[in-house]
């Protein structure tokens, strides 16, 4: 009798969310399917386009975790992307397989994002911008001058890759290797900003001071936070090698860290879903454009200007405000 | 001694691309990563001026320091003005989406090639013992020197110089005992447009023109202002003639390599062992 009464109490809470959770389900399930059958209805060089659009949201989002979450003005990020691009061109040269050769990219890219830690903790603002900017360029001055290792200005030929026995070489066999890393990679950020990890880094980029006397270790955060992002880049870094297929230093300049800025800012800086979008969006523009430098740097200099002036914080901001309500608690902390 | 005498001459260029970047610090309280744009930018139009208008120097410089106070009031009016309210990343960020817009700019107009640029005055280079002083490096010590004085005076004694000060300190505090703020800034932002136009055209005929040569002087510049505590006129300038002696040395003795790569090692150095500069009083900072 009492267990009857219970049930009936229970009974439409049970459909409701049975019926919320199949939905949730078939989305993710619509996604997959989506992600899945790409390959199969596009041409090679449309294949390329979204490969690369891809790794590019992998590089958005890392550096998301750096510019947006911890507040850093780190602006060494074409460095990191550029160490992690040769890391893999130079190693997959030298007959690595493709696991191995993105894990030392991941582990080299996080190097060098902790080397810019040390700067990180003593110096603020300016200080940090001009001392990563300096580090950019110090990268790109090796690249192109350490001409025994990585083959100076005129770069490096990636071959035909190896992956768990397959060897890769087309855009459309790229894509099994890009899609599960970067699907995987950006979830696993997401649930980790979403954790007291992302709360802490907010905290701390809101203000370090009030952050540090509720017992958040400042130095501890930013570290992780360093680590990660980098790692993501560098992986990236490693991803870009493989889907262009030919790395130089001309390509890392700081034409490569607008367009970062960009993804970031017209997606929305500090959210999750904005890099993604942002950097799908400006890859497809910077891929119409290839041919030519002069008008990258023009568009996405004034693109990037515009979004500054005009909706500083991009489109997941302004469609919320629109909406009218949060993407998260995280930008309200 | 000649690495000296050569070491004095690029600290001077140096010293005059890092008062331009010092102007901003000052009044904005930013740093200006186009600064090495408006150094590109100032040296082009002068070859503009003589080879497409056919004018005189005289008159292609003055189309040049004309042309860069006016992009530089541009750039206050139309972006800067606007951002001086918002965070510090918009600053800095947009500096960066400028930069890379005016090289883009550059390229389209003069694309990937590399164009010289005639010397403003040429006598024969002039020997004392072993020394050799060439027309160029005169001109270049004596428009520094004479600049430097200037902003020297306008900084620490005029009304123009303490209105910066007053502006970089706070903003609300400045307008409200009655200050033009936004003329103020207008016109630190056609002075640093200008100075970085002046060290473009004095350095072109030693190097050549090209979209990027804006680069490396700039981190340059950075380890000059850096190695004399941000945003300190004096400092910079004395940081500049240290760094131009120590590069100068380093490559007539050691390496020209490792001349190159000199600023990056003093920037990175100098801000982990002294972040406030070698002169830079420590400012503390409230809990905001």
């Amino acid at each position: 009798m009492e267990s009857q009464r219970i049930w009936s109490r229970l009974r439409p809470l049970a459909v409701r969310s049975f019926f919320a959770l199949s939905w949730v389900l078939l989305r993710y399930l619509f996604l997959v399917l989506l992600l899945a059958v790409l390959p199969f209805v596009t041409n090679e060089y449309q294949q390329y386009v979204i490969n690369v659009s891809f790794v590019y949201v992998l590089v958005s989002v890392g550096y998301n975790v750096i510019l947006g979450f911890a507040g850093q003005f780190a602006f060494a990020n074409h460095a990191i992307l550029a160490v992690g691009a040769y890391a893999t061109a130079l190693l997959s040269l030298r007959g690595l397989s493709v696991p191995l050769a993105i894990i030392v990219s991941a582990l080299s890219g996080a190097l060098v994002c902790m080397a810019m830690l040390i700067p990180a903790l003593r110096l603020s603002r300016y200080y940090l911008a001009i001392a990563t900017v300096s580090l950019g360029e110090a990268v790109r001055w090796i690249l192109v001058n350490w001409y025994s290792v990585t083959g100076g200005p005129r770069g490096v030929r990636v071959p035909a890759v190896e992956a768990f026995g397959w060897v890769l070489s087309r855009p459309k066999e790229h894509y099994w290797l890009i899609l599960p890393v970067v699907v995987g990679l950006v979830l696993l950020t997401n649930n980790l900003l979403r954790s007291g990890l992302g709360r802490a880094l907010v905290a701390i980029r809101e203000n370090p001071v009030v952050a540090q006397s509720l017992g958040i270790d400042l130095a501890f955060y930013r570290l992780v936070a360093f680590a990660w992002g980098g790692s993501l880049v560098g992986i990236a870094g490693g991803l870009l090698a493989i889907a262009v297929g030919f790395v130089s230093p001309e390509s890392f300049g700081l034409a490569e860290l607008v367009k970062h800025f960009t993804m970031i800012m017209i997606g929305g800086v500090g959210t999750m879903t904005g890099p993604v979008l942002g950097a799908v969006l400006v890859s497809l523009l910077s891929e119409l454009l290839r041919s030519t430098l002069a008008l990258q740097e023009m568009l996405f200099g004034l693109l990037l200007l515009a979004i500054l002036l005009v909706v500083p914080d991009g489109m997941a901001g302004s469609l919320q405000r629109i909406l009218g309500k949060r993407e998260s608690l995280l930008r309200d902390l | 001694m000649q690495l000296i005498l050569s070491g004095c001459v690029g600290g001077a260029i140096y010293a005059l691309f890092a008062l331009g970047l010092t102007i901003l610090v000052r009044t904005m309280g930013m740093v200006n990563f186009a600064h090495g744009e408006f150094f590109m930018l100032g040296a082009f139009l002068v070859f503009l001026g003589l080879n497409v208008f056919r004018l005189s120097y005289g008159m292609s410089i003055l189309l040049a320091l004309l042309g860069m106070a006016l992009l530089g009031s541009l750039v206050y009016r139309t972006i800067f003005a606007r951002l001086k309210a918002e965070s510090h990343l918009s600053a800095v960020m947009a500096t960066i989406a400028l930069s890379s817009f005016l090289k883009g700019v550059a390229r389209v107009l003069w694309g990937q090639n590399v164009y010289p640029l005639p010397p403003l005055m040429s006598f024969h280079p002039v020997r004392f013992g072993s020394l050799v002083l060439t027309s160029q490096d005169v001109l270049i010590m004596g428009v520094v020197f004479f600049l430097l004085s200037w902003f020297f005076v306008l900084f620490a004694r005029s009304q123009v110089g303490k209105a910066m000060e007053a502006v970089s300190q706070s903003l609300r505090g400045a307008s409200l005992v009655g200050m033009d703020v936004d003329g103020i800034l207008m016109s630190s932002w056609i002075l640093a447009a200008s100075l970085g136009a002046i060290s473009g055209i004095l350095v072109a005929p030693m190097t050549l023109l090209f979209p990027d040569m804006g680069g490396v002087p700039l981190v340059k510049g950075f380890a000059a202002m850096v190695l004399g505590g941000f945003g300190n006129p004096v400092g910079a300038v004395v940081g500049a003639f240290v760094f131009g002696l120590a590069e100068s040395l380093i490559g007539g003795y050691v390496s020209t390599n490792l001349a190159e790569l000199a600023p990056f090692v003093v920037v990175v150095f100098v801000l982990l062992l002294r972040p406030h500069g070698l002169l830079g009083r420590f400012e503390s900072s409230r809990v905001g």
